[in-house]
Order: C-alpha cells, then structure tokens, then sequence
C-alpha cells in the first residue's frame, strides 16, 4: 500500500467512528422523546412493547381533563406575568452592571446570577421562609415572584452580553444630537437590545412553563401544569401522561422555530 | 440659516500660544487653558490655550495619544476639563451636557443608528428640536441632496458602503446648521482613492455652508489640503498653530517639522550674526538663513532643510558657490513615481534626503546614480533655524 | 460626579429597582435560612433559638452525611459521563463539521430536548427502564433476557443514566461555545509545525477549552446535587439525595430548622464549587481574551 493511504484512510475510519460515535448520541437523546410521542398514541394502559393499536383517546382525556386544564392555564398566567417581571427588573439590572459603579456591585452581580446555577431547592425553600415570616400564604402570586427571581439571571445575562457588545457611540451620538437621556434609551439602546429582550423572555417563559423545585415550595391551592404532571406521577403511570408531554415537545418545538425566526429576522440588520 | 463664510481675522499662533488682537471679531470658540487629566497622573491635554474664528476650518493634527481626540471630545460635552473653561459665542459651555450644546460631531465610526433608516438617522437631531413635521423632511432632502445621498434615503445603514455611510454621518451632523462642526478623524475608514476625493468634497461643503469646522486627523496632507488653520499637537500641548503655509514653511519647532512634511535636521553652531542674515557652521559647511530669530554666536543650534528644497548644482558657475552647498554621495535610490527621493551621505557621516520632481520624460534616467558624489544647493529662505530648547 | 445632576435623578431611582428586589427576594431569604438552621425544634413546629444542634446532627448521624456523600458521588459521577458523551459531541461539531448549516442544525438538535419538559423527561426514563418497560420488554422479545430485570430501575444506576441524559446539552452548550473560539490558524499553526492530531488535542484544543468544560462541570455539578426529581422518580431506597431530606424536613417531618441546617450545607458547597471554578477560570487563563 502506498504509505500516503495509510494517513488518509485512518483519518476515514476515524471520522466513521465520529459518526457513529454522534449518531448514537443522538439517538440516545431522542430515544425517550420517541418513545413518549409513540405511546401516546398507543390503545394500551401499559407501556410494553408490542405496540397495540392507534387510538387518540388520550388526547380526548387530556382536553375533558378539568384539572388539567385548569393547571395548565394556571402556568400560562405564571409564565406571563414572571417573564414580564423578569424584564423589568432585569433589563435596569444589566443597565446598572454594565454601566455604573456603586458600592456592593460584586456582590450584587453574584446574588443576581447565583439562580443560575443553584438548585431551584434553595430559591424555593428561601423564599418560602420569606413569605411565611412576611406572614403570606402561599398562592400563584408567590409562585410569580419565585420564578421571577430565579429566572432574572437569565434575562441580565443576556442582556449584559448585548449591552457590552453595544457601542458607546450610538448613545454618545444620540445625545450629540440634542437627546436627552431617557428619549436615547428608549430611541436609540433598546431597539438595540431587542433580540436580547426577546430571546431571554422567549427563555425566561420556557423556563417557567417547565419550572419545579421552586414552583413545588411556594404553590398554594392552584397548581401548575409541572405539579398537576408530578401529583398525578406520583399515583402512577397513566398514558394520559405521555399525550400531555406530546403535546408540550409539540408547542415546545413551535416556539423554538419562533424564537430562531425572530432572532434571525433581527439579526439580519 | 446658512451663513457665508465669515472673513474674519485670522489668528497667527506659535509655540503653545495664541494672541488676540484687539478690535477684532469675538471668537466662536475659546479654549482657555483647558487641561484633562486622566487616573490623577496621565496630563491628556496640558492647558491648551486656543480660539477659533466664525467660519473657519481648523485641524487638530498629532500622533495617536497628543491629546486632539480629547480636547474634540471636551469640545462636544463627553469629556469634562479638569482645568480651564470652554466658552462657545463667549458663553460658558464647560459643564454643559452634549445635548444642550449647539455643537454636532461626525464620529470616527460614524455611529449610524442601525435599526434607523437614512432619513430617519438624519431627522434625528431635527425631531429633537420639536420643530414642524413638513419642516424636517425639508431640511432632511434637502442635506441629503447636498451629500449626494438623495436616492438612498430609504436604505439601513448596513445597506450602504463606507463612503456613502460617511456621508449620512456628515449629512445628520450638519442638518441641525450648528454653531460648530466637529469631526474625528472623518476619512480614517476610507480607501485611499475615495479619501482624496472627499478631501476636496468636505471643503467644498465647508465652503458652501460657512459652518466653523474643527477636524481631528493624525494625517498631515489631509490637514495641509482642507484646512485654513493647522493646529500641531504633541503630548497635551499646542506645538504650533497656523496657517498651511506657516507650518510648512516656517515650522517652529523640529517637532513639527518633521510632522507635517520632512526635513533634514543637521547640527551646527552659530558662526556670526548679522542685520540680513544668521550663519551657521556644519562640520566644515556654511549655511545662512534669514534673521528670523535672535541667536547669539556659538550657540548650539539646528538647520532645517527640506528634501524638495534641495537642488544639485548643474552649471560651472554654481559649482563654485560656498554657501548653502552640500556635498554628498549618493547611497539609495527610491522610486515614487512622480519623483525620486536620494538617500545621500555627507562627509559628517549625516544622513541626507533629497526629492527631485521628475518632470521629463526620461528624467529618471538622468537622475544621479547610487554611488555618485553629488553637490547640493538650497536657497538662503529655505532655510530653517531651530534652537535647542524647540526639540522637544 | 462633581455635581448631581437633576436629570439623572429618574434613571438612578428605575436602577435601584433590581437593587431592591435582590436585597428582599435573594439577600434576606438566605440570612433566614441561616438563621433557622440554628433554630430548635419542638412540638408541633420549632422556636428560636442560637444551637449548633442541626448541625451536630447533621456531622454525628450517618443517616445524614451518609446522604450527603452519595449525593456528591453521584454528582460527580453524572458530571463525569455528560462530560464523556458531551466533550466528543461538540468536538466533532466544531472540528469535523465543514458547513455552518449542518453544524448548526445539530447544534440545535442537541439543545433541542432542553425545551421539552424536564419532568418529561425524567419520566421517560422510568418507562423504559421499569420492569414492564420499553427496555425490558425489547431485552424479553428479543431473547437477551429470559425475564425482566429489576436491576434498571429504582437504583442509583438509573439515576445516573437519567441525569446524564439530563445534563448532556448543558454540557454541550459551554464546551461548544470554548471550542469555537479557538482560533482555526492555532489548529493548523500547531500542524504545521508538525505536531500530530493527537498532540494538537492535548497541548493545544483541551487546554484552551477547559473554561467551558469547567463552566458546563460546574453547572452539571450544583445542579445535580441539588436535585430532588430523578431520586423521587427513578431513584430507590438507597438513591435518596440531600434535597429530598431537605423536602421531608419542610414536609411532613416539620423540621424547618434541620431543613434550613441541610440546605446552608447544600448552599456553602455549591458555593464552594462555584469559587473553586471562578478561581481555576482566573488562574489558567490561557488567555484567548
């Protein structure tokens, strides 16, 4: 063999193991979402192979679901009002970080992005502390709040990213030109920042739809859609189950191709 | 709003000094004794002292870090001074923020607003100013028509090249018809073609407008070919200021000297000095320059020459002249087209540059040869004398 | 500032809302764990008082620390598998992938599953690895088993199995992003000089992409270990984790102060982790900027 073939053709198997290598990765990736969407359509309690036959029941279960919906409605109303929080604490939060020098900023910066990485068990169980001793009950309005701060390091960091991104002349021009310091954030930063705004609220209300460990110490009465599939996990598997999660990677995959959208059609400028 | 372009005195500076004349026309822009400070330690700008006159076209030229993008900016509002004050038509203008002054700038990067379509970057400044719809989009078409950019006026700025992206700059600058213009370095982004062409262009604006235009620019024939008045710095302070033609010819430091064109520096003592002229001694050679300064026999000095002004002597009669002479020899050839420049030795050991214009067909295969020993001759008024103490 | 200037008074007062809100809803909350962790319990609830009680409890009965060292072993080990399957996912992503479409296309499909529910997600797995499983079922059917094995399920092997694949796209995502900002002429700089793949890897790709291995270690970690879901769902009686105690003592148990004890541990280590990284991020800056 001509000793040049031999680089060339290590270099081929090995790339073919890469492959194979990515293509088992992904497979085990989606091997559960398969499975979810493939039994939801399954005419059997169980969940064995061999499949039986198609059925749509479960979906038809899951809309005459009272509870369900009711839960389901309940995180609607969650994700809305802590994504809106989340930017407007947020978005002066990465104003403040990017732009001015107080006293206690490190600090700040790292009580702000701590959510980020520390299990949702702490947030939860801090703030319900909080709340018992602020003597309030727990209802859907703690859950807001909870959610609003775990989800704030979310929208600051994106924000951040763009803001430091952002070049000082624009401001510098916009005020050169007669603009007075509120009519350049609003005319001249946050057009700027917009794909940042969207990007991390699209985040930010994913993140809450799916949100548990703080969602599970602050709920009062009314649940979401995580606890209302977590309470009924806990009596047992219904495939009921699996039409709700078909459902969500559904809407979940909606969003995606959204938010990727947008983002372009933004970044296109 | 347009106002012509104002004759007013023109003021001859030097050496880190500006003189007012009484009687004469009020500056639009006083510097007084502006200085800025950077960390407590680093002096950006060291009490600059300098007036503009209405109408003019005055450069800030220097070197990266002499201060001249500073002092612009303090001139805008974004930098404060730490010391001195800063007085547009005699008003104090030194705490003012950007957006109160009638000041505009043209920024390096231009700073288009990107999410803003032409027009709408332009009106900018007018829409702050709460003035009639009709009126903005008046004012708006007619700058663009003036920049020439009356068809792109429905285009995104990343739509645009650079030189036509410099032109909505220009165009969102003037539009409001401020006091003062400022740009920073306006065609540092530009090719060297287009560059030359908007040298020319930018003037003509000027001229059209009669706005008072102060230009920072780190490039010296960009200075020489728009402005009326040049404004040297050199770390923080005013090296010289004048007019193209005083800084070219009577330059007053060999800092300056040597910023704005070349010059060949040699080293001399005083011999004697007298009503028409001072004579300097060069290792041997001498040389006299108009009595433009009081030197006293045997001080220290520095001759000036530059390489254009250096003519090798052809006829027999010239070969015999002593004064103003330089023999040389010749070391390097290098070609620049329209001329060559000689890259000669003296005696001394001194280096020596000699540009020769290669106006003829075939003159360059008459030009001296690498190698060739070579006489030169300067006229008495190319001459410049620097003292010691102007080196900095 | 030399002069307070009026106009500015309207944009400090919108930046001491974030200020705000991080003093009542982060600061405080933690200073009131802090301080019920020394609380005491009594019947029915728990009083105040100043005891380092919780604490002796935590450090003397095996019942606890027990927990807390199977917690950081499984996190360690969840950590180091996504690690495994993440690291050469996103390798070949960078390095092996020429066109920007696919590239970003299977970038997609890995962060993709992110999106879908995490409870989902974790449920899944209890369906394939229970005892009338997928798993099981298609091990029965095509004959590698003679039953279905118990040993899939409700152990710490499925947990670890289902919170790798949990954190597999949180690796990907930094380990992605550092490989990215390698320069291409290093790589081929390193080439030319004629260093081999391998080599390359090791002097030059690792060293330069250890700030978003560290980065998705660290997250994989902290939330790993302060996870309650997996234990509950495919977790056994021996894959019981800290923050499953910590639940129970604000459950039924009523214990707050224990609780509040376990969860200062919790917080004061994942703290710990998350400095130790900052530090080794800061000290190894192989400076790419």
């Amino acid at each position: 063999m001509i000793p040049a073939a031999h680089p060339a053709l290590s270099r081929r198997l090995g790339d073919g193991a890469f492959i194979m290598l990515i293509a088992s990765i992904l497979a085990f990736l989606y091997l559960p979402v398969v499975v979810l969407i493939i039994f939801s359509f399954n005419d059997s309690s169980s969940l064995t192979l061999p499949l039986s036959g198609f059925t749509w029941k479960w979906y038809q279960e899951v809309f005459a679901n009272e509870d369900l919906l009711r839960s389901l409605r309940n995180s609607f109303y969650v994700a809305t009002l802590a994504t809106a929080l989340t930017l407007l604490i947020g978005v002066p939060a990465a104003f403040a970080l990017d732009r001015l020098n107080f006293p206690g900023k490190t600090l700040f910066r790292r009580l702000v992005l701590l959510p980020l990485v520390l299990p949702g068990i702490i947030t939860g169980i801090s703030m319900l502390n909080l709340f018992r001793l602020m003597g309030f009950s727990l209802s859907l309005e703690t859950v807001i709040i909870g959610h609003a701060t775990a989800l704030l390091s979310v929208v600051v960091t994106q924000v951040f990213a763009r803001l430091q991104r952002l070049s000082r002349s624009y401001e510098e021009a916009a005020a050169d030109l007669g603009a007075r310091p509120w009519e350049t954030f609003f005319l001249v930063v946050l057009p700027n920042i917009r794909s940042a705004m969207i990007g991390s609220a699209l985040l930010s209300f994913t993140l809450s739809f799916d949100e548990i460990p703080v969602t599970f110490f602050l709920t009062g009465r009314d649940n979401t859609l995580p606890m209302y599939i977590w309470s009924t996990m806990r009596r047992g598997l219904t495939p009921e189950i699996n039409a709700v999660g078909t459902l969500i990677v559904a809407a979940s995959l909606v969003l995606i191709v959204l938010s990727v959208w947008l983002l372009k059609a933004d970044e296109e400028k | 709003m347009l106002k012509t372009a104002a004759g007013s005195a023109i003021f001859r500076g030097s050496g880190g000094s500006s003189s007012e004349r009484p009687g004469t026309v009020k500056p639009i822009i006083e510097i007084d004794h502006v200085s800025r400070i950077f960390g407590g330690k680093l002096l950006a700008v060291d009490d600059v002292k300098l007036d503009v006159a209405e109408g003019e076209f005055i450069t800030l030229l220097g070197p990266s870090g002499c201060g001249k993008t500073t002092l612009l900016r303090m001139l805008a509002g974004f930098e404060r001074p730490d010391r001195g004050a800063i007085r547009l038509d005699g008003q104090d203008v030194t705490g003012l923020p950007p957006y109160k002054r009638d000041v505009n700038m043209v920024f390096q990067d231009y700073a288009l607003f990107p999410h803003l379509t032409v027009t709408r970057n332009v009106a900018f400044g007018l829409e702050r100013l709460r003035i009639d719809r009709a009126d903005i989009t008046r004012k708006v078409e007619e700058t663009l028509q003036l920049v020439g950019l009356a068809d792109k006026a429905d285009r995104m700025p990343h739509q645009l090249s650079g030189g036509q992206r410099q032109r909505v700059a220009l165009a969102r600058a003037i539009v409001r018809r401020p006091r003062v213009l400022l740009l920073d370095e306006p065609l540092s982004a530009l090719d060297a073609n287009l560059r030359e062409a908007m040298q020319v262009e930018l003037k003509h604006l000027h001229q059209r407008l009669g706005l008072t235009f102060i230009m920072v620019t780190h490039d010296q024939t960009e200075a020489l070919v728009m402005s009326d008045r040049i404004v040297v710095m050199h770390k923080g302070r005013v090296a010289q200021a004048g007019t193209p033609a005083d800084l070219y010819d009577r330059p007053a430091s060999t800092y300056v000297a040597n910023f704005v064109g070349t010059s060949n520096l040699l080293k001399g003592v005083v011999s004697g000095v007298s009503k028409t002229a001072i004579a300097v001694d060069h290792a041997g050679l001498r040389f006299e320059c108009p009595p433009l300064r009081t030197v006293t026999p045997g001080q220290h000095v520095i001759i000036g020459i530059r390489p254009e002004k250096l003519r090798p002597l052809t006829t027999k009669a010239a070969a015999a002249a002593e004064i103003n002479v330089i023999d040389c020899e010749v070391e390097e050839r290098l070609f620049h087209g329209n001329s060559i420049r000689l890259r000669c030795r003296l005696s001394s050991g001194e280096p020596l540059l000699c540009d020769q214009q290669l106006a003829e067909a075939l003159a360059l295969a008459s030009a001296p040869e690498k190698g060739s020993r070579i006489r030169l001759m300067a006229d008495a008024d190319s001459i410049t004398l620097f003292t010691e103490d102007e080196r900095a | 500032m030399r002069r307070l200037r009026l106009e500015r008074l309207p944009g400090l007062a919108a930046l001491s809302a974030p200020l705000l809100w991080a003093i009542v809803f982060m600061f405080i909350p933690y200073l009131i764990i802090f301080t019920y962790s020394f609380w005491l319990k009594k019947y029915p609830t728990f009083v105040p008082a100043f005891q380092f009680g919780n604490y002796g409890q935590i450090f003397a009965d095996p019942q606890y620390y027990q927990v807390l060292l199977r917690t950081g072993k499984i996190a360690v080990l969840v950590t180091a598998a996504a690690l495994i399957i993440a690291y050469p996912f996103a390798y070949f992503l960078v390095f092996k992938v020429k066109t920007a479409r696919v590239r970003i296309l299977l970038y997609m499909a890995v962060i993709a599953p992110l999106w879908v529910s995490y409870l989902l997600r974790a449920y899944i797995w209890k369906t394939i690895l229970g005892n009338e499983g997928v798993l099981n079922s298609f091990l029965v059917w095509s004959g590698i088993l003679p039953a279905p094995t118990d040993l899939l399920l409700y152990n710490q092997f499925s947990m670890i199995v289902t919170l790798t694949y949990i954190f597999i796209p949180f690796m990907v995502m930094p380990i992605f992003t550092a490989l990215e900002k390698i320069p291409k002429s290093l790589v081929e700089a390193a080439g030319d000089l004629g260093m081999t793949p391998v080599r390359t890897f090791a002097k030059v790709i690792w060293p330069l992409s250890l700030p978003g291995v560290i980065a998705g270690a660290t997250f994989t970690f902290c939330l790993t270990f302060g996870d309650f879901i997996a234990p509950v769902l495919v977790g056994g009686p021996d894959g019981v984790m800290i923050a499953n105690v910590i639940t129970s003592q604000y459950g039924a148990a009523l214990n707050w102060p224990l609780g509040s004890a376990l969860a200062v541990i919790l917080l004061i280590i994942v703290l710990a982790i998350i400095e130790l990284s900052d530090r080794v991020q800061r000290s190894d800056r192989i400076g790419l900027g």
